[in-house]
């Protein structure tokens, strides 16, 4: 998988792992891939995806039960809200962007809107 | 986690120049580091020192609270930036020859690997390519489940598909109880597996740290923090 | 250090075994050349017949140096070339692989000195007039036991000298200079510094140590070589002087190799 060296990985593994949760590809009281099956996968240091699922275990997102596993923590609200969070930023990031190429707020929403309607699903 | 390589004020000292001047550093259990720099910045140097092949001017090195010698050689998988078999051996020959003289070399975790290198054992190493013989001699490195792995630029001569067979096998590979020192100048295809990082220059330490910490206080990766730290060294050459 | 040994001889096969067969070949080729000689006659003086075990024994002297000088050329290249990284990365200690490296040029001189011998008596007995001579002795020859303490003697003294010559090239290793020909010179000049010193010393040991002698009579058994030198002595001082030498340069060398390795 590429990433981009310029920052930390791991911080960049953990965001991963916050869309497969939003989605729905990792669903709530999923077990993750073990450390070094996703390093494997990933192709990086193991440590650093050790590091991902401490840092995600901090934030509430996993639980590690030793012996067994990392799993998915949360419940339905938690994975929306997240989902929203995500979003949010995305559009947030997006608009931004235009704005500073110049669109006014109503030709964003319209190129939004297009751009939605003509998105692969 | 315990240290496993611990550096302490360690010089070498030659005639002419000095090759290390005061280097002091650890290295963790389960580590991999990255021992960066331009040629003749004392990689290689360092590197000997802890396989036991040169010996200090002053300072200690102690690798599992051992100072080189025969204790450590037995642990320690030294991998040279040259290639050190005899041409006279086949790959199945020195494989028999690193099986004989270290206790923890896995004949059956040798065959594996020389299956995914696409090697044989009954080539002869006169007959193989570099990039082969890099392969063969990165298989009976990592055939071997030492304490210490020490890698002086594994990568030379090895086309990216290689490339990808020796980083897959070094993930495949990575034990929590063992730690390894990379030397390389492709900083940018292998930077995504340091945990840690020491830039030499000129036998000095110029920079060291967590790999993932130096990125997010530079805001660049570790290939672009290596032009920042050596880019004014080769204007002044102008 | 025995394991080292077997993987050396397995890697000198095709030298020692080419070595081998040409001097086989050319024993042979002078056995069957002595054989197709007619009978000796009065006053047909034929080069051949008076030197044929003597080209064969100088023969042997040449392929003796020869090979030493493959064993210095491999001890300093396996060493000190890219093989030293293989070497002096396993586990042992010095004095196992210099140890190894005396095993072969024990071996190395013991199979020029029987492999000499059986060719030149094989001639010898070949040779018409000589061979019915000497035929008859040589079973008691080669149970002559001054015979085997003189070769003896011989042997310690130039494994000794091979020995001195590993310390040198060694030494010239552990010197803290980054630059490599300053090292083979300096050991180059060690090495004759030493030799030269020995001899010297050697010699005026003899003189001193006069008492120090043993009495051989190697050829006492071949009455044709002896004539009328049946005894020969053997001053002590010098062959005692480089096998000490010998012995000091093994345990400096290993040390060096322990404790002060420049690779």
């Amino acid at each position: 998988m590429e990433f981009n060296d310029k920052a930390p990985i791991y911080v960049q593994i953990m965001d991963l792992i916050k869309q497969r949760i939003a989605s729905g590809e990792l669903k709530v009281g999923e077990q993750l891939p073990s450390v070094r099956d996703l390093a494997g996968q990933l192709v990086v240091n193991p440590n650093t995806v050790q590091r991902a699922y401490v840092e995600l275990e901090r934030e509430g997102y996993v639980d590690t039960q030793r012996g067994t596993g990392t799993f998915v923590l949360g419940d339905r609200g938690a994975v929306d809200r997240l989902r929203e969070r995500l979003a949010c930023s995305a559009v947030e990031a997006c608009v931004a962007t235009l704005r500073s190429l110049g669109y006014s707020p109503d030709e964003i929403a319209a190129l939004a809107a297009a751009a939605a309607r003509e998105a692969q699903p | 986690m315990s240290e496993l390589v611990e550096v302490v004020h360690l010089t070498k000292r030659y005639l002419t120049n000095a090759a290390l001047a005061d280097i002091s550093f650890q290295l963790p259990e389960g580590h991999i580091m990255g021992l960066l720099g331009p040629n003749g910045s004392g990689k290689t140097t360092l590197m000997k020192i802890l396989g036991g092949l040169l010996y200090p001017t002053s300072g200690s090195v102690f690798i599992d609270g051992v100072q080189p010698g025969i204790q450590t050689k037995a642990r320690v998988s030294f991998l040279p930036d040259v290639n050190q078999l005899n041409r006279w051996m086949s790959v199945g020959e020195a494989g028999d020859f690193f099986h004989d003289f270290y206790a923890d070399f896995e004949p059956q975790r040798f065959e594996g690997l020389l299956k995914v290198m696409g090697l044989r054992p009954e080539q002869k190493i006169s007959s193989l390519s570099k990039g082969m013989i890099e392969k063969a001699r990165l298989s009976l490195v990592f055939a071997r489940k030492a304490r210490l792995y020490i890698l002086d630029e594994p990568f030379g001569g090895l086309d990216p598909l290689a490339r990808r067979q020796i980083l897959d096998a070094l993930v495949a590979d990575f034990r929590s109880d063992a730690s390894m020192l990379v030397s390389t100048q492709m900083v940018g295809e292998v930077e995504r597996f340091f945990d840690d990082v020491v830039f030499l220059g000129s036998g000095s330490i110029v920079l060291s740290g967590d790999a993932e910490d130096l990125r997010a206080q530079r805001n660049a990766s570790i290939e672009e923090i290596y032009r920042e730290v050596y880019g004014h060294v080769e204007t002044r050459q102008i | 250090m025995w394991k080292l040994v077997r993987y050396e001889l397995r890697g000198r096969r095709l030298v020692s075994t080419i070595g081998l067969i040409s001097m086989a070949a050319l024993t042979l080729y002078l056995a069957v050349r002595l054989m197709e000689l007619p009978p000796y006659t009065q006053g047909q003086p034929d080069t051949l017949v008076s030197g044929a075990p003597i080209i064969m024994a100088w023969c042997w002297i040449l392929f003796y140096l020869v090979v030493t000088v493959i064993n210095i050329f491999t001890y300093t290249q396996d060493l000190y070339g890219d093989t030293g990284y293989l070497v002096f990365s396993l586990p042992l200690t010095g004095a196992a692989i210099l140890g190894s490296r005396l095993v072969l040029l024990v071996l190395d001189t013991l199979m020029t000195l029987l492999g000499g011998m059986a060719s030149v008596i094989i001639l010898t007995l070949l040779t018409p007039g000589l061979g019915s001579q000497v035929a008859p002795h040589v079973g008691r020859f080669l149970l002559t036991g001054d015979y085997w303490l003189m070769c003896l003697g011989v042997l310690t003294v130039i494994v000794s000298v091979m020995m001195i010559m590993f310390f040198g090239v060694t030494f010239g290793k552990t010197l803290p200079s980054a630059k490599k020909h300053v090292s083979s010179v300096a050991s180059a000049v060690l090495i004759i510094a030493v030799l030269l010193v020995s001899a010297r010393v050697g010699i005026a040991l003899n003189q001193v140590f006069a008492g120090w002698k043993i009495t051989l009579e190697p050829w006492s058994n071949l009455a044709i070589l002896a004539g009328p030198h049946a005894e020969m002595e053997f001053p002590l001082g010098f062959p005692l002087l480089f096998l000490a030498l010998g012995i000091v340069s093994f345990l400096r060398t290993s040390w060096l190799m322990d404790h002060r390795l420049n690779f």
